[in-house]
């Protein structure tokens, strides 16, 4: 538990690779596929997972050799080059967080209503609290959905309970 | 030949206003992320097929041309590459527009995409019959070995070490083999979802990878602007004058300049290969050959890669042109509508267009420079109001951007999933890019993975399950020659060249 504790970050990229390796193998092998198919994908499958465990290794040790002042530079090298602003987890979380809830309530409320409130959310999450601006850029953004996207390009976006834009 | 010529001049200088419209177009078409010029092509084909022929196939020539440029825009200012083309544009061009560099790149990419328009032109112009010649002898095995070069990329460009780079274009390559098998038909890796039975829709993948994930890192930091209190850029690389310094600065690469225009004219002509295996191709090129020095500017913001990038993408359209005129053969879903065009008006499709319809032919082979003229004028328009974005707060610019991101997402298929792919891909990205996995390199497997396998299988079977295919023709045993040559020779070359200064001195 300690060791995912604090190596959880490290282990996210290639824990999510052997997971979707791992089930493609799995797939291959019980399912009914010819044998190029399967050969392909094994091909692919094995060296990735074989790679991921070296860079995993390597990962862990570069952190581990790194104590005191070194593991800034450690840090450095592990891609954290500059130290994030207070709060940054959360200011992500809550981007991502609005993003899905955009895409899950876009069929029920349209796109007008929906991008409206994103980009105000998404306003909020960045910490900009003039609101008057705020409000413009929430505006101009669902006024280039509307007529560059829609309008203009013709894509298929949700109307939702706004029926008049259909026509 | 020459009245034909001439004839075709004629047409086309009656026709010309047709370009700037085409190229204008096509620049909007390529600048809004998930538009491609063959769907838009698509979607104006009842206005191409109303117009008389000569006018619709320059029309769609000159839109297919401006969203070949137009793409760099959000590349270079967003990290938002429309096309999978554009995609190698953004690994140079947006770190530069970090810099506070964003006019100086865009200059580069336009005249980069004018000079690739130029030898598309001129290349499509006098050596059509031999390109087309050469172009059809690439079978599977052959387009096979052409993908690895982009591929390779992935070993030359590994900034958190090779095993991360090839371990994240490895697990690239495995993503891109979701959805129907490209030989067989079977479905993998859907868990079942509809939306996934075709294959991984690319184009949010790649908008989440880079644009998206990009967001989350500015979001993390808290960033108010991309350039830092205290920066000072110098004059010339920013404003008009930026503008016109990357204009000049492109003409100090010529052997990037031609080698990107011949890649893109050469697989350009390759049905099925198209734009984003050549910049692809093009950019492993300027990197094999690259200085030691310059090499580790790749992906940095190097003014070589977003050359070899925007050279190639616009000298792909020359190529593309050469099998649809000489042959009737479409190498791209764009030609594909233009080949839709010819034969509604009954123009003869194969090796006798040139003698029946020979000055259209023509008019729309000239036409090509002229677009490049329009595409340095309408860029250098644009570029003007575009660069201020870099100079916008970021506070503001983040659900902007993130708009953008998921409407890239979606335009392509019209499916709120792919919104959500986009997301989850984005959100992979910016993990990736925490903990020093290379981004770009999983993203090179997601796009060429795809073709990769088609045309492996292709040549597998063709060669009854044996890989004595890849080996046998002699175009085959050229380009495996080539690819050791582009690992081995610039090493060798400066180990000569130094072992000869250290003689003589």
């Amino acid at each position: 538990m300690r060791f995912l504790r604090n190596y959880w970050g490290h282990l996210l990229v290639p824990g999510l690779a052997f997971a979707y390796g791992a089930f493609a193998l799995w797939e291959l092998t019980t399912g009914q596929f010819r044998e190029a198919t399967i050969i392909y994908t094994y091909v692919i499958a094995i060296p990735m997972l074989i790679l991921g465990v070296i860079s995993l290794v390597v990962d862990l040790r570069r952190r581990d050799a790194a104590t005191g002042s070194e593991e800034q530079e450690a840090g450095e090298r592990a891609g954290a080059e500059e130290p994030d602003a207070p709060g940054g987890a959360r200011r992500v979380f809550w981007v991502v967080a609005a993003s899905i809830v955009l895409i899950l309530v876009l069929p029920y409320v349209g796109y007008v209503i929906g991008f409206f409130l994103y980009v105000l959310a998404l306003l909020w999450a960045v910490e900009l609290r003039n609101w008057v601006a705020a409000f413009i850029i929430a505006v101009i953004m669902t006024a280039v959905v509307h007529f560059v996207f829609a309008g203009l390009l013709g894509q298929d976006l949700p109307i939702g309970p706004l029926t008049f834009l259909e026509s | 030949m020459p009245d034909a010529l001439f004839e075709g001049f004629q047409l086309f200088l009656a026709n010309i206003w047709i370009v700037p419209l085409g190229v204008l177009i096509g620049m909007f078409v390529g600048g809004m992320p998930g538009l491609t010029s063959s769907g838009t092509l698509a979607m104006l084909l009842p206005v191409l097929l109303v117009l008389p022929p000569e006018l619709g196939l320059l029309l769609g020539v000159s839109i297919y041309a401006g969203a070949e440029m137009g793409n760099s825009f959000p590349s270079v200012m967003l990290n938002i590459p429309g096309t999978a083309g554009g995609a190698v544009t953004a690994f140079d061009g947006f770190p530069l527009m970090k810099e506070g560099k964003a006019a100086w790149a865009l200059g580069i990419c336009i005249m980069a995409s004018v000079v690739g328009a130029l030898i598309g032109g001129l290349a499509s112009l006098t050596l059509s019959p031999q390109i087309a010649a050469i172009a059809l002898r690439f079978g599977p095995a052959e387009i096979c070995i052409v993908i690895l070069f982009g591929l390779a990329v992935i070993a030359q460009l590994s900034s958190g070490g090779l095993a991360k780079g090839l371990f994240a274009g490895f697990f690239g390559l495995l993503l891109a083999t979701t959805g129907t098998d490209p030989t067989f038909g079977t479905q993998r890796g859907t868990f079942d979802i509809v939306y996934l039975y075709d294959r991984l829709p690319i184009i949010a993948v790649l908008v989440g990878l880079l644009g998206f994930s990009e967001v989350l890192v500015y979001v993390e930091k808290g960033m108010t602007r991309l350039l830092k209190p205290g920066d000072e850029l110098p004059q010339h690389q920013i404003g008009l004058s930026g503008i016109f310094s990357g204009l000049k600065e492109t003409f100090k690469y010529p052997w990037e300049l031609l080698r990107g225009g011949a890649i893109g004219v050469g697989i350009g002509a390759m049905p099925g290969a198209g734009a984003s295996v050549a910049t692809f191709v093009s950019y492993q090129q300027a990197v094999a050959f690259a200085k030691p020095e310059r090499k580790a500017m790749f992906g940095k913001g190097a003014p070589e890669g977003l050359i070899a990038a925007d050279v190639t993408n616009n000298a792909v359209v020359g190529g593309a042109l050469v099998p649809l005129l000489t042959l009737g053969i479409p190498g791209s879903g764009s030609m594909a509508v233009l080949l839709v065009v010819m034969t509604y008006h009954g123009m003869y499709v194969g090796p006798r267009l040139f003698q029946f319809s020979g000055e259209i032919a023509y008019a729309v082979l000239i036409s090509q420079f002229f677009a490049a003229g329009f595409i340095l004028v309408i860029g250098i328009v644009l570029a003007f109001f575009a660069y201020r974005v870099a100079l916008l707060n970021l506070k503001m610019m983040v659900p902007i951007i993130s708009v953008f991101c998921l409407m890239g997402g979606f335009a392509r298929n019209n499916f709120l999933f792919d919104m959500g792919v986009m997301v989850a891909f984005g959100c992979l990205g910016y993990i990736m890019k925490k903990f020093n996995y290379p981004v770009v390199a999983m993203l090179l497997g997601v796009i060429l993975g795809r073709l990769f396998e088609r045309e492996f299988m292709r040549a597998w079977r063709i060669g009854l399950d044996s890989p004595e295919l890849f080996f046998t023709s002699v175009i085959a045993q050229l380009l495996w020659v080539l690819f050791i040559f582009t690992f081995v020779g610039p090493p060798l070359i400066r180990f000569i060249r130094r072992k000869m200064k250290g003689g003589a001195s």
